[in-house]
């Protein structure tokens, strides 16, 4: 039936693609995360930004020019080899990263941002990680998404600047949208599959020791923990087969609707642990704003959850209310555990306004996201995902 | 419009894909087209501690020769940034990739020549000698390092500091099949240690 419906319709399923954005609160907590992470980017070297990135620092401005030169690329920094800019520059950067966690300054913010981002990494290329390799290729993917609809502090000027626009430009929102939903999507699944690819040609890798091998460098050990980590036999074992496997099959996972909110839940996880373990904050927590995209549902459902605990904290405070709407511990949040509970009691629409911060009213209907819809599933019934 | 974009990105990421293959003859084939597209603002690397992940501690020690041409002891100027960052758990500093990310790429070249001379390697051939511009980005590491030393010694000499040398050293850990014994201890293990040319300190201020 469902493929039947598939086949008979694929041009009804290209137009919800393109009518249809998805994912748009994923996009908007991914880029709040992803701001985070970069505004401590800078706040994390701020105690040696002029040693690290100033013109007498350890790498002088001449030589720093000379290597930009080299690799055929721009950065702010090169426009003057005084100490006063390279400090404007940087405290410019940090606070653009905070707007867009903060969500505001919208997509051109977005832009600007990335260009701050781009011209500190190449400052100092040693300082960097898989995790600004990341941030770099995600943001101009974010900028063709709806990621300031939602999780952001809106001024307003974003929808009146929309109004103005052509009724053409306006229409490719939705399809652009969508594509770079997907194309962050594809990336994260690129990355998984590169790393684990390689690792099942390594040999570690196959013997399932490499945790051992990589915990006991200094640079990545956390002293009284990793010890206990890398001494156990059966942990080494289970955690270096487990991420290899988790890796390779980390995009099938994502590809079947079912389990894709659980494969990125295994993925926050796995980085997490990483992030501890491993002291790789940023790069773990860029890998996880990436996951975010998958979990639209799930953080619908926590906010929920959240507002509603907040209502009642509020409500005890205050010691007032007639007993409110809600007949007390019924709506305990342990009761909505269930996926599709949070439709039937979503949060009145002055609550959600205060999020979604001034779209169009036409708009809103959209924002109800399905937990982890994907652009390739939405032609299908709803009632198929569960 | 939906297809022309979901087109544009398939040839993007064909094209990452390929840039992420391993060394293959389609990957020379169209590593010119895929690095004029990718480079430098798509650029990646995936490879995330595979196939190989390190099995050596990699660091340096510096000293320095002062103005009566005495020369120093070694001055460790590694660990107090690696504890600094075993330290921190949330956003650790990175000043300790100042030392590791020079010196873990200092043997490293592209693919190619990578794969030509591990193959050299395990035929017992002679080993291709390194190309001018190897030797110059080996030059400017070494130029890095010692600026980097040379600023972390502020004691050294008074503070009047003529010259300084890196020494880089490499530890292999103990392999796991000596995990259980006494020698499989984390501070055991052989250690290899390569002296760089001696920097004028005047070049690097």
């Amino acid at each position: 039936m469902k493929a039947g419906k598939l086949l008979s319709s694929p041009f009804s399923a290209l137009d919800d693609w393109s009518s249809r954005p998805v994912s748009v609160l994923g996009v908007s907590a991914a880029r709040a995360l992803l701001g985070f992470v970069c505004f401590m980017y800078y706040v994390s070297q701020y105690s040696d930004r002029r040693y690290l990135f100033g013109p007498d620092g350890v790498l002088p401005h001449d030589e720093f020019v000379d290597q930009l030169h080299a690799s055929g690329t721009f950065s702010l920094y090169s426009w003057s080899s005084a100490p006063l800019w390279s400090d404007l520059v940087f405290h410019a950067g940090a606070l653009i990263a905070l707007a867009v966690m903060l969500g505001i300054g919208g997509r051109c913010g977005l832009a600007v941002h990335w260009v701050f981002l781009w011209s500190i990494y190449q400052r100092q290329t040693v300082l960097l990680d898989g995790g600004e390799n990341l941030a770099y290729l995600v943001i101009p993917m974010l900028m063709l998404t709806r990621c300031y609809d939602r999780l952001a502090c809106s001024t307003g000027t974003a929808r009146r600047l929309a109004r103005r626009l052509p009724g053409g430009v306006r229409a490719v929102s939705t399809p652009l949208h969508n594509l770079g939903v997907v194309a962050i999507g594809v990336q994260i699944c690129l990355v998984y599959m590169v790393s684990g690819l390689y690792k099942v040609q390594g040999q570690v890798w196959q013997d399932g020791t490499a945790l051992f091998y990589i915990l006991r460098l200094p640079e990545f050990t956390l002293p009284g923990v990793s010890e206990y980590v890398y001494g156990s036999d059966t942990l080494v074992y289970a955690a270096t087969y487990s991420s290899v496997l988790f890796q390779v099959y980390f995009p099938l996972g994502i590809l079947v609707r079912r389990v894709r909110p659980w494969a990125a839940l295994v993925s926050i996880g796995f980085h997490l642990s990483i992030a501890v373990l491993m002291g790789l904050t940023s790069f773990a927590l860029t890998m996880v704003a990436c996951d975010l995209i998958f979990l639209s549902g799930g953080i619908e459902r926590t906010l929920t959850l959240a507002r509603r605990a907040r209502r009642r904290v509020m409500r005890r405070w205050t010691g007032s209310g007639p007993g409110g709407n809600d007949p007390g511990g019924k709506d305990a949040p342990g009761t909505s555990g269930t996926p599709d509970s949070d439709t039937g009691d979503a949060p009145p629409h002055d609550e959600l306004d205060k999020v979604t911060a001034g779209l169009p009213s036409g708009e809103r209907a959209r924002e109800d996201e399905v937990p982890g819809t994907h652009p390739a599933a939405v032609g299908k019934a709803t009632g198929v995902q569960r | 419009m939906l297809l022309a974009g979901a087109a544009l990105l398939g040839v993007h990421f064909t094209m990452t894909a390929l840039s992420q293959a391993p060394l293959s003859p389609a990957k020379i084939r169209y590593q010119e087209t895929v690095n004029d597209y990718l480079q430098p603002y798509f650029a990646q690397t995936w490879t995330l501690f595979a196939p190989d992940p390190l099995t050596d501690d990699r660091g340096i020690v510096a000293r320095a020769r002062c103005a009566d041409s005495t020369v120093t002891e070694y001055y460790d100027v590694t660990t107090p940034y690696i504890k600094s960052t075993q330290d921190s758990r949330f956003f650790p500093s990175r000043m300790a990739r100042l030392v590791s990310g020079p010196v873990q790429e200092f043997n490293n070249s592209d693919e190619l020549l990578n794969r030509m001379r591990i193959d050299a390697q395990n035929d017992k051939k002679p080993l291709m000698p390194l190309m001018p511009h190897e030797k110059r980005s080996r030059s400017e590491t070494i130029t890095f390092l010692s600026r980097y030393s040379l600023t972390q010694m502020p004691q050294a000499c008074d503070g009047d500091v003529r010259a300084v040398q890196v020494r880089m050293y490499i530890h292999q850990l103990p392999p796991w099949s000596k995990r259980n014994t006494p020698e499989g201890d984390p501070d055991e293990g052989k250690v290899e240690v390569y002296d760089f040319p001696w920097r004028k300190a005047s070049v690097l201020r």
